[in-house]
């Protein structure tokens, strides 16, 4: 499901390293919950609104770590599993034919990564789940204006959440890589 | 993962009852929550909408969130009650896997439809007294209906029909 060694020079066969990256950056993603409302507030100066840079940040962490598009440390969640059937190679040459099934060789994701991805999913729901809970029954349980503030950062650790927690529990949990030879 | 043969009568065997069950919930859920854009006695109701009364608002919420929390668990899933087996519950190694193959394709759904969704909401949050506010409680509360029923919805949808008992 890890399919990088190490990302921006940080060594990734260890779970306990891993587990170091995922503890910083939701620490920083913490931060940046707790202090957007008031980055929101911040007179805007170059940009139409002033809380479009800190929303990009939190964006910019969570690409890092993203598994879309081979950019981040996890594998693309949307490669097509072995359970899925032959996929359509109509108006392909043969050469192209072999290339490409030789790059759906190398992208697949075998049974125990589709399991591993769809059981971190399960989990990542289950905190959704609670974590949209308390984010409707604050936001319905007091509209008066003194809690805007803690509605638009529950917004934001929602959005995170929803952005974010399946790749933290694999990069959690996977276990070490075996040694290069 | 589905326990029953029929659920409120209605026969759940066949794929085709399910659909319409989910179909049905989802109208049932989208036409509460535009009734209670659209209808200042459903707003007054739900949320706590008056003026003059301290005690309103609590007890609007505590009734709203009784309704919504029995409304949302109706499919099953997360409680033992509805149509699928408890998620946390002894499951078999097939139901775990339909299980999570369905929080999955939800997850999937949900990743796409949460920046929109956000924003629209941010900006309701940020405007304190406008014509925007309104919006928020019926996305707040369609937010929370997605959240408890969106993995069930999928299961229902797509689980083969059952087996005809011998």
């Amino acid at each position: 499901m890890i399919d990088k060694r190490s990302y921006l020079g940080i060594p990734l066969a260890r779970r306990s390293t891993r587990r170091w990256l995922v503890i910083g950056t939701w620490v920083l993603m913490l931060l940046l919950v707790a202090y957007f409302p008031a980055l929101l507030r911040i007179r805007p100066v170059n940009f139409g609104y002033s809380g479009g840079w800190a929303f990009g940040i939190g964006l910019l962490v969570v690409n890092l770590l993203s598994a879309k598009s081979g950019r981040g440390i996890v594998r693309d969640f949307d490669l097509r599993s072995s359970e899925e059937g032959p996929a359509d190679y109509s108006f392909m040459t043969p050469e192209d034919i072999v290339a490409r099934k030789e790059a759906e060789r190398h992208n697949r994701l075998d049974e125990r990564e589709v399991k591993a991805r769809n059981a971190a999913h399960y989990r990542a729901f289950t905190v959704l789940r609670w974590t949209g809970s308390v984010l409707v029954f604050a936001a319905i349980a007091d509209q008066s204006p003194s809690f805007v503030d803690m509605r638009e950062s529950l917004l934001l650790l929602f959005f995170l959440l929803t952005q974010w927690l399946p790749q933290s529990l694999i990069l959690w949990t996977e276990p070490d890589m075996e040694d290069q030879p | 993962m589905i326990k029953k043969a029929t659920y409120l009568g209605i026969p759940i065997r066949r794929r085709k009852n399910r659909r319409w069950l989910v179909v049905s919930y989802w109208i049932v859920v989208l036409v509460f929550l535009a009734s209670l854009h659209w209808n200042p006695a459903m707003q007054s109701l739900l949320l706590g909408r008056f003026p003059s009364h301290g005690w309103a608002g609590p007890v609007a919420t505590i009734l709203t969130s009784v309704l919504f929390g029995y409304l949302t668990t109706c499919l099953g899933g997360v409680f033992e009650r509805g149509m699928l087996s408890e998620w946390d519950g002894p499951l078999d190694e097939r139901d775990i896997r339909v299980r999570n193959a369905a929080h999955f394709e939800a997850y999937r759904i949900f990743r796409m439809i949460i920046f929109p969704f956000a924003l629209i909401l941010a900006v309701v949050f940020g405007t304190v007294w406008s014509h925007y506010q309104k919006l928020a409680a019926p996305l707040l509360l369609l937010l929370w209906c997605l959240v408890f029923s969106l993995p069930q919805s999928l299961i229902l949808w797509f689980e083969p029909d059952m087996e005809e008992p011998q």
